[in-house]
């Protein structure tokens, strides 16, 4: 029989990934237009990103259990497309978690895109190329860095998650029971050796991924203030 | 003109400051299993308006409360929802030598919501969907459920576990969950329909013992376990749902 650690282990990996990757379609757009809008729908938009930094999980999950439910509106919708419920599933956590996450990945990359010369992109529109070519051409080189902030911060930010999952979870191994919950559990449980390795393993992996990221950080500031004197 | 500082700024200002000074004569604290924490709360207002004591009450899972203790919190009383973390204690030398005792044995109830008929042994054979038991890793309303449930089938039921009793009468509350094993006391404090839920038969599953330890002998911890044990608290206790440690099962 397979580890239960290891397979919250995997569960956690594949909510990070996933959560990352929905992310990466959905924040990419969203950290553009709140980066260039002067529209005054941005002032409301903004503050609504970031709220997942300030608010309680525990507020998030909340809400979101009573979202999920077959009572709710939306509860009801999901049901009758997919014919299960959004609680206690993968599927459940996902949407929790980007939600959790979307200002760890929004934030830093709409910093870079601010970043990105208004001038570089009319020079480039002047010479042909299309909004989409200008993107993938100019401002995703330009911000390499930033993504790689971006979606690390999502995934490490998705791994440490604790306390939506604890309340829309329901603790089922192989589905929702994520490694910050089994750390719990062991440590319910009295089994502080396991407790031990869980938590030195989430304390190594986090300050690594932090490492990467204040590593580029630096790295792309000392950059851009040598091309800066440079120019 | 100027006015001296009035006596009361200046106790304001103190008890500001030094918040945990308070005039009353001891202040009495109690970690209780969250289950519990509805009917202390009564149990505490009663005995609040005949003694200075002050009470204060940390409500927690046993597992968590367990560990604070062990780790040097300052609680005087922990009332717990089981007896194995309670006996723990006791092992490690961490109480007053024979204060460990029961103080109410919890029951179950299934409760369904939903439910179009009365709520009886014969529905658990008949469950469908997403039925919410608390953890039986950590809570002991957990244990319980999971033995009525032994050699029930349950291919049609989706476990969902909360991670205390408190938390998976919430799940069904919600909706999110159709049917929950919860605690007998939770469905009448929340004056739940009595069509809606079967108080489980009490032989169906061990008993769910709920032992308190204290861990000094000052005159409000005495005080608290003697007040107990009077008509007024174990009235309390038994229309919150438990049964008396000393009564007969029924």
């Amino acid at each position: 029989m397979i580890d239960p650690d290891l397979v919250s282990l995997t569960i956690t990996l594949k909510l990070a990934a996933v959560t990352t990757f929905i992310l990466f379609l959905i924040g990419t757009p969203l950290a553009w237009w709140l980066a260039r809008t002067r529209h005054v729908a941005g002032f409301l938009v903004e503050p609504l990103v970031a709220l997942p930094i300030v608010l309680p999980p525990t507020v998030l999950g909340f809400y979101l259990l009573i979202l999920f439910s077959p009572n709710s509106g939306f509860g009801k919708a999901w049901a009758s497309l997919t014919g299960s419920t959004l609680a206690f599933t993968f599927e459940g956590l996902v949407i929790g978690s980007v939600i959790y996450s979307l200002p760890f990945y929004v934030q830093p990359l709409q910093v870079a895109f601010s970043g990105v010369k208004q001038d570089l992109l009319d020079a480039a529109a002047t010479l042909g190329a299309g909004p989409v070519d200008r993107f993938i051409n100019i401002v995703a080189p330009v911000c390499r860095s930033g993504f790689v902030v971006a979606g690390t911060l999502a995934f490490a930010h998705t791994v440490g998650e604790f306390g939506i999952v604890l309340m829309i979870g329901g603790n089922i191994s192989g589905e929702t029971r994520v490694l910050s919950i089994a750390l719990f559990d062991h440590v319910e449980t009295l089994e502080y050796g396991r407790a031990h390795l869980m938590a030195a393993g989430l304390l190594v992996f986090s300050f690594t991924l932090l490492l990467i990221v204040y590593t580029l950080n630096r790295w792309q500031t000392g950059r851009s203030s040598s091309l800066g004197s440079g120019s | 003109m100027t006015r001296p500082l009035s006596v009361q700024f200046l106790v304001l200002v103190a008890w500001l400051i030094f918040p945990s000074i308070s005039i009353s004569a001891e202040t009495v604290r109690i970690a209780v299993a969250s289950n519990f924490h509805p009917t202390l709360t009564k149990i505490v207002q009663v005995l609040s308006k005949e003694s200075d004591t002050k009470y204060v009450l940390i409500s927690g899972s046993t597992g968590v409360l367990y560990s604070q203790i062990s780790n040097g919190a300052p609680f005087d009383i922990l009332m717990a929802a089981d007896k194995v973390r309670p006996a723990l204690l006791d092992t490690h030398g961490l109480i007053e030598p024979g204060s460990r005792m029961t103080y109410a044995v919890g029951r179950l109830a299934l409760w369904v919501p939903g439910s179009t008929s009365p709520v009886n042994k014969s529905f658990l054979q008949n469950l469908q969907g997403n039925l919410a038991i608390a953890n039986p890793e950590i809570a002991p309303y957990g244990v319980a459920a999971k033995e009525l449930l032994r050699g029930i089938d349950l291919s049609k039921v989706r476990l969902v576990m909360g991670n205390n009793v408190g938390q998976t009468f919430h799940f069904v509350q919600t909706g999110n969950a159709q049917a929950g094993l919860v605690a007998l006391s939770q469905v009448r404090h929340s004056e739940i329909d009595r069509r809606l839920f079967w108080p489980v038969d009490e032989g169906l599953h061990k008993p769910i013992e709920q032992q308190m330890v204290t861990m000094n002998q000052s005159a409000g911890t005495i005080e608290f376990s003697a007040f107990l044990i009077t008509e007024t608290a174990t009235n309390i206790i038994s229309n919150d749902g438990y049964r008396l440690p000393g009564s007969r099962e029924n």
